[in-house]
Protein backbone atom coordinates (compact mmCIF):
# COMPACT_ATOMS: atom_id res chain seq x y z
CA UNK A 1 0.00 0.00 0.00
CA UNK A 2 3.26 2.31 0.55
CA UNK A 3 4.38 1.91 -2.54
CA UNK A 4 1.12 3.28 -4.11
CA UNK A 5 1.16 6.36 -1.67
CA UNK A 6 4.79 6.72 -2.56
CA UNK A 7 3.84 6.66 -6.33
CA UNK A 8 1.37 9.13 -6.42
CA UNK A 9 3.57 11.39 -4.32
CA UNK A 10 5.66 11.64 -6.86
CA UNK A 11 3.67 11.87 -9.66
CA UNK A 12 1.82 14.86 -7.94
CA UNK A 13 6.05 16.17 -7.47
CA UNK A 14 5.85 16.11 -11.19
CA UNK A 15 3.02 17.95 -11.74
CA UNK A 16 4.26 20.52 -9.06
CA UNK A 17 7.33 20.66 -11.36
CA UNK A 18 5.35 21.44 -14.29
CA UNK A 19 3.19 24.45 -12.26
CA UNK A 20 6.71 25.57 -11.05
CA UNK A 21 7.76 26.33 -14.98
CA UNK A 22 5.29 29.05 -14.67
CA UNK A 23 6.29 30.19 -11.50
CA UNK A 24 9.70 30.59 -12.12
CA UNK A 25 9.47 31.86 -16.07
CA UNK A 26 5.77 33.15 -16.08
CA UNK A 27 6.25 36.60 -17.95
CA UNK A 28 3.76 38.16 -16.03
CA UNK A 29 3.14 38.43 -11.79
CA UNK A 30 -0.60 37.09 -12.42
CA UNK A 31 0.86 33.90 -14.06
CA UNK A 32 3.27 33.36 -10.91
CA UNK A 33 0.33 33.90 -8.59
CA UNK A 34 -1.70 30.99 -10.17
CA UNK A 35 0.83 28.81 -10.29
CA UNK A 36 1.97 29.45 -6.70
CA UNK A 37 -1.98 28.64 -5.79
CA UNK A 38 -1.42 25.51 -8.30
CA UNK A 39 1.42 24.35 -6.19
CA UNK A 40 0.31 25.21 -2.70
CA UNK A 41 -3.25 23.11 -3.82
CA UNK A 42 -0.58 20.16 -4.76
CA UNK A 43 1.60 20.57 -1.78
CA UNK A 44 -1.53 20.14 0.45
CA UNK A 45 -2.52 16.72 -0.86
CA UNK A 46 1.10 16.05 -0.66
CA UNK A 47 0.97 16.54 2.72
CA UNK A 48 -1.73 14.05 2.95
CA UNK A 49 0.19 11.60 0.93
CA UNK A 50 3.06 11.97 3.57
CA UNK A 51 0.89 11.44 6.42
CA UNK A 52 -0.10 8.34 5.34
CA UNK A 53 3.76 7.23 4.23
CA UNK A 54 4.26 8.18 8.21
CA UNK A 55 1.22 6.00 9.26
CA UNK A 56 -0.26 8.86 11.06
CA UNK A 57 -3.12 10.42 9.56
CA UNK A 58 -4.31 12.61 12.29
CA UNK A 59 -1.21 14.53 12.58
CA UNK A 60 -0.92 15.74 9.04
CA UNK A 61 -4.35 16.51 8.23
CA UNK A 62 -4.16 19.43 10.42
CA UNK A 63 -1.11 21.21 9.05
CA UNK A 64 -2.56 20.02 5.77
CA UNK A 65 -5.99 22.13 6.45
CA UNK A 66 -3.92 25.32 8.15
CA UNK A 67 -1.56 24.87 4.40
CA UNK A 68 -4.62 25.25 2.60
CA UNK A 69 -5.67 28.24 4.54
CA UNK A 70 -2.49 30.15 4.32
CA UNK A 71 -2.86 29.35 0.29
CA UNK A 72 -6.16 31.10 0.31
CA UNK A 73 -4.84 34.00 2.53
CA UNK A 74 -1.78 34.30 0.26
CA UNK A 75 -3.83 34.65 -3.27
CA UNK A 76 -6.08 37.12 -1.17
CA UNK A 77 -3.15 39.24 0.00
CA UNK A 78 -1.63 39.57 -3.48
CA UNK A 79 -5.04 40.27 -5.74
CA UNK A 80 -5.10 42.87 -2.86
CA UNK A 81 -2.26 44.36 -3.41
CA UNK A 82 -3.28 44.42 -7.53
CA UNK A 83 -6.66 45.88 -6.55
CA UNK A 84 -5.24 49.07 -4.69
CA UNK A 85 -2.44 49.39 -7.35
CA UNK A 86 -5.01 49.46 -10.23
CA UNK A 87 -7.04 51.99 -8.81
CA UNK A 88 -3.80 53.89 -7.73
CA UNK A 89 -2.67 54.21 -11.36
CA UNK A 90 -5.81 53.97 -13.61
CA UNK A 91 -5.51 50.31 -14.84
CA UNK A 92 -2.09 48.45 -16.24
CA UNK A 93 -1.25 46.97 -12.84
CA UNK A 94 -0.89 43.52 -14.11
CA UNK A 95 2.20 43.73 -16.88
CA UNK A 96 5.18 44.16 -13.87
CA UNK A 97 7.23 41.41 -14.07
CA UNK B 1 12.38 10.06 5.09
CA UNK B 2 11.70 8.77 1.90
CA UNK B 3 15.15 9.17 -0.64
CA UNK B 4 13.11 9.70 -3.89
CA UNK B 5 10.23 12.73 -2.12
CA UNK B 6 13.62 14.34 -0.95
CA UNK B 7 15.69 14.39 -3.93
CA UNK B 8 12.67 15.75 -5.82
CA UNK B 9 11.74 18.75 -3.38
CA UNK B 10 15.53 19.37 -2.63
CA UNK B 11 15.32 20.08 -6.32
CA UNK B 12 12.70 22.27 -6.54
CA UNK B 13 14.36 24.43 -3.44
CA UNK B 14 16.96 25.35 -5.08
CA UNK B 15 15.38 25.87 -8.39
CA UNK B 16 13.30 28.30 -6.15
CA UNK B 17 16.04 30.51 -4.26
CA UNK B 18 17.93 31.07 -7.61
CA UNK B 19 14.47 32.25 -9.54
CA UNK B 20 13.96 34.49 -6.00
CA UNK B 21 16.89 36.19 -6.30
CA UNK B 22 17.40 36.65 -10.05
CA UNK B 23 13.70 37.64 -10.48
CA UNK B 24 13.88 41.68 -11.31
CA UNK B 25 10.34 42.20 -10.05
CA UNK B 26 9.97 42.29 -6.06
CA UNK B 27 6.62 41.43 -6.31
CA UNK B 28 7.93 38.15 -8.49
CA UNK B 29 10.25 37.90 -5.45
CA UNK B 30 7.94 37.38 -2.78
CA UNK B 31 5.63 35.54 -5.00
CA UNK B 32 8.25 33.05 -5.68
CA UNK B 33 9.52 32.96 -1.75
CA UNK B 34 6.36 31.86 -0.95
CA UNK B 35 6.51 29.23 -2.74
CA UNK B 36 9.92 28.14 -1.88
CA UNK B 37 8.16 28.41 1.83
CA UNK B 38 5.74 25.83 0.94
CA UNK B 39 8.42 23.00 -0.32
CA UNK B 40 10.39 24.07 2.49
CA UNK B 41 7.38 22.99 4.21
CA UNK B 42 6.74 20.24 2.38
CA UNK B 43 10.24 19.12 3.33
CA UNK B 44 10.32 19.36 6.91
CA UNK B 45 7.03 17.36 7.12
CA UNK B 46 8.45 14.31 5.02
CA UNK B 47 11.49 14.43 7.64
CA UNK B 48 8.83 14.02 10.30
CA UNK B 49 9.58 17.41 11.69
CA UNK B 50 5.60 18.22 11.62
CA UNK B 51 6.04 21.20 14.11
CA UNK B 52 8.98 23.06 12.11
CA UNK B 53 6.52 22.05 9.07
CA UNK B 54 3.61 24.07 10.95
CA UNK B 55 6.05 27.09 11.98
CA UNK B 56 7.56 27.16 8.61
CA UNK B 57 4.01 27.44 6.92
CA UNK B 58 2.31 29.77 9.29
CA UNK B 59 5.30 32.46 9.76
CA UNK B 60 7.65 31.44 6.05
CA UNK B 61 4.53 31.19 3.82
CA UNK B 62 2.05 33.49 5.27
CA UNK B 63 2.86 35.88 7.90
CA UNK B 64 6.38 37.45 5.65
CA UNK B 65 4.77 37.28 2.34
CA UNK B 66 1.79 39.35 3.94
CA UNK B 67 4.77 41.32 5.81
CA UNK B 68 6.43 41.38 2.22
CA UNK B 69 3.69 42.88 0.37
CA UNK B 70 2.38 45.53 3.09
CA UNK B 71 5.85 47.12 2.47
CA UNK B 72 5.55 46.40 -1.21
CA UNK B 73 2.26 48.63 -0.99
CA UNK B 74 4.14 51.76 0.56
CA UNK B 75 7.31 51.33 -1.66
CA UNK B 76 8.06 50.18 -5.58
CA UNK B 77 8.13 46.86 -7.11
CA UNK B 78 10.85 47.56 -9.18
CA UNK B 79 14.75 46.49 -7.81
CA UNK B 80 17.00 49.55 -7.90
CA UNK B 81 18.80 47.85 -10.73
CA UNK B 82 15.67 47.43 -12.95
CA UNK B 83 15.30 51.14 -12.24
CA UNK B 84 18.51 52.60 -12.99
CA UNK B 85 19.20 49.82 -15.48
CA UNK B 86 22.76 48.22 -16.30
CA UNK B 87 24.33 50.94 -18.56
CA UNK B 88 24.48 53.18 -15.12
CA UNK B 89 27.58 54.32 -13.87
CA UNK B 90 25.95 53.96 -10.22
CA UNK B 91 25.50 50.20 -11.28
CA UNK B 92 29.25 49.09 -10.91
CA UNK B 93 29.66 50.51 -7.12
CA UNK B 94 26.58 48.93 -6.48
CA UNK B 95 28.13 45.69 -7.39
CA UNK B 96 30.96 46.39 -5.58
CA UNK B 97 29.09 47.14 -2.19
CA UNK B 98 27.03 43.52 -2.86
CA UNK B 99 30.28 41.46 -2.92
CA UNK B 100 30.60 42.28 0.74
CA UNK B 101 27.13 40.49 1.59
CA UNK B 102 28.10 37.80 -0.89
CA UNK B 103 31.58 36.97 0.43
CA UNK B 104 29.80 36.83 3.77
CA UNK B 105 27.03 34.71 2.48
CA UNK B 106 29.63 32.12 0.94
CA UNK B 107 31.55 31.77 4.41
CA UNK B 108 28.62 31.68 6.52
CA UNK B 109 27.75 28.36 4.04
CA UNK B 110 31.25 27.05 4.54
CA UNK B 111 31.46 27.34 8.22
CA UNK B 112 27.58 25.64 8.76
CA UNK B 113 29.07 22.70 6.30
CA UNK B 114 32.19 22.35 8.16
CA UNK B 115 29.76 21.66 11.40
CA UNK B 116 27.50 19.84 9.48
CA UNK B 117 29.97 16.98 9.80
CA UNK B 118 29.66 16.68 13.47
CA UNK B 119 26.01 16.19 13.57
CA UNK B 120 24.69 12.49 14.55
CA UNK B 121 23.27 10.71 11.69
CA UNK B 122 19.58 11.59 10.85
CA UNK B 123 17.17 9.57 13.58
CA UNK B 124 20.60 7.94 15.17
CA UNK B 125 19.28 6.41 18.40
CA UNK B 126 22.66 6.32 20.05
CA UNK B 127 23.43 10.13 19.14
CA UNK B 128 24.15 12.34 22.38
CA UNK B 129 20.78 13.84 22.50
CA UNK B 130 18.78 10.76 22.29
CA UNK B 131 20.78 8.87 24.61
CA UNK B 132 21.72 11.42 27.67
CA UNK B 133 19.31 14.30 27.94
CA UNK B 134 15.90 12.60 26.93
CA UNK B 135 16.23 9.70 29.12
CA UNK B 136 17.12 12.72 32.35
CA UNK B 137 13.76 14.49 30.94
CA UNK B 138 11.47 11.36 31.25
CA UNK B 139 12.85 10.00 34.29
CA UNK B 140 12.99 13.55 36.02
CA UNK B 141 10.53 16.13 34.49
CA UNK B 142 7.31 15.34 36.81
CA UNK B 143 9.44 15.49 40.18
CA UNK B 144 11.53 18.47 39.35
CA UNK B 145 8.87 20.99 37.26
CA UNK B 146 5.85 19.62 38.54
CA UNK B 147 4.30 19.43 34.98
CA UNK B 148 2.35 16.12 34.27
CA UNK B 149 2.49 17.07 30.09
CA UNK B 150 6.48 16.32 29.32
CA UNK B 151 6.33 18.10 26.11
CA UNK B 152 5.32 21.06 28.20
CA UNK B 153 7.85 20.07 31.05
CA UNK B 154 10.47 20.65 28.58
CA UNK B 155 9.46 23.46 26.33
CA UNK B 156 8.51 25.56 29.13
CA UNK B 157 10.88 24.64 32.00
CA UNK B 158 13.80 23.35 30.61
CA UNK B 159 13.87 25.43 27.06
CA UNK B 160 12.47 28.42 29.17
CA UNK B 161 14.48 31.19 27.75
CA UNK B 162 14.59 29.41 24.20
CA UNK B 163 10.72 29.51 24.47
CA UNK B 164 10.17 33.16 26.96
CA UNK B 165 9.00 35.17 23.11
CA UNK B 166 7.26 32.35 21.98
CA UNK B 167 5.15 32.34 25.11
CA UNK B 168 5.19 36.21 24.65
CA UNK B 169 3.45 35.99 21.47
CA UNK B 170 0.90 33.17 22.60
CA UNK B 171 -0.03 35.54 25.09
CA UNK B 172 -0.41 38.69 22.82
CA UNK B 173 -2.52 36.27 20.44
CA UNK B 174 -4.32 35.11 23.56
CA UNK B 175 -5.07 38.79 24.56
CA UNK B 176 -6.19 39.69 20.77
CA UNK B 177 -8.44 36.93 21.32
CA UNK B 178 -10.58 37.88 24.16
CA UNK B 179 -10.82 41.44 22.94
CA UNK B 180 -12.20 40.83 19.53
CA UNK B 181 -14.63 38.24 22.06
CA UNK B 182 -15.60 41.06 24.40
CA UNK B 183 -16.60 43.09 21.31
CA UNK B 184 -18.96 41.08 20.47
CA UNK B 185 -20.61 40.71 22.93
CA UNK B 186 -21.24 44.20 23.36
Amino acid sequence: MNTVFLIAALGLLVSTAIAMVRVVGGPTVLDRIVGVNVVGAQTTILLILIGYLFDNISMFLDIAIAYAMLNFILAIGVTKFFLRRKSARGGGGGEEH
Amino acid sequence: MIWQLDLFLLTLVVVCALATITVRGLLSATIIFAAYSFLMCLLWAEMGAVDVAFTEAVVGAGVSTIFFIATLFRSTTRSRLLIRGVDDPHHFKDQGWKMLPLMLSVVTGMLLFFGMADFPAWGDPESRPNTHVSSYYIENAVRETQVPNLVTAVLGDYRGYDTMFELVVIYCAGVSVVSILKQENL
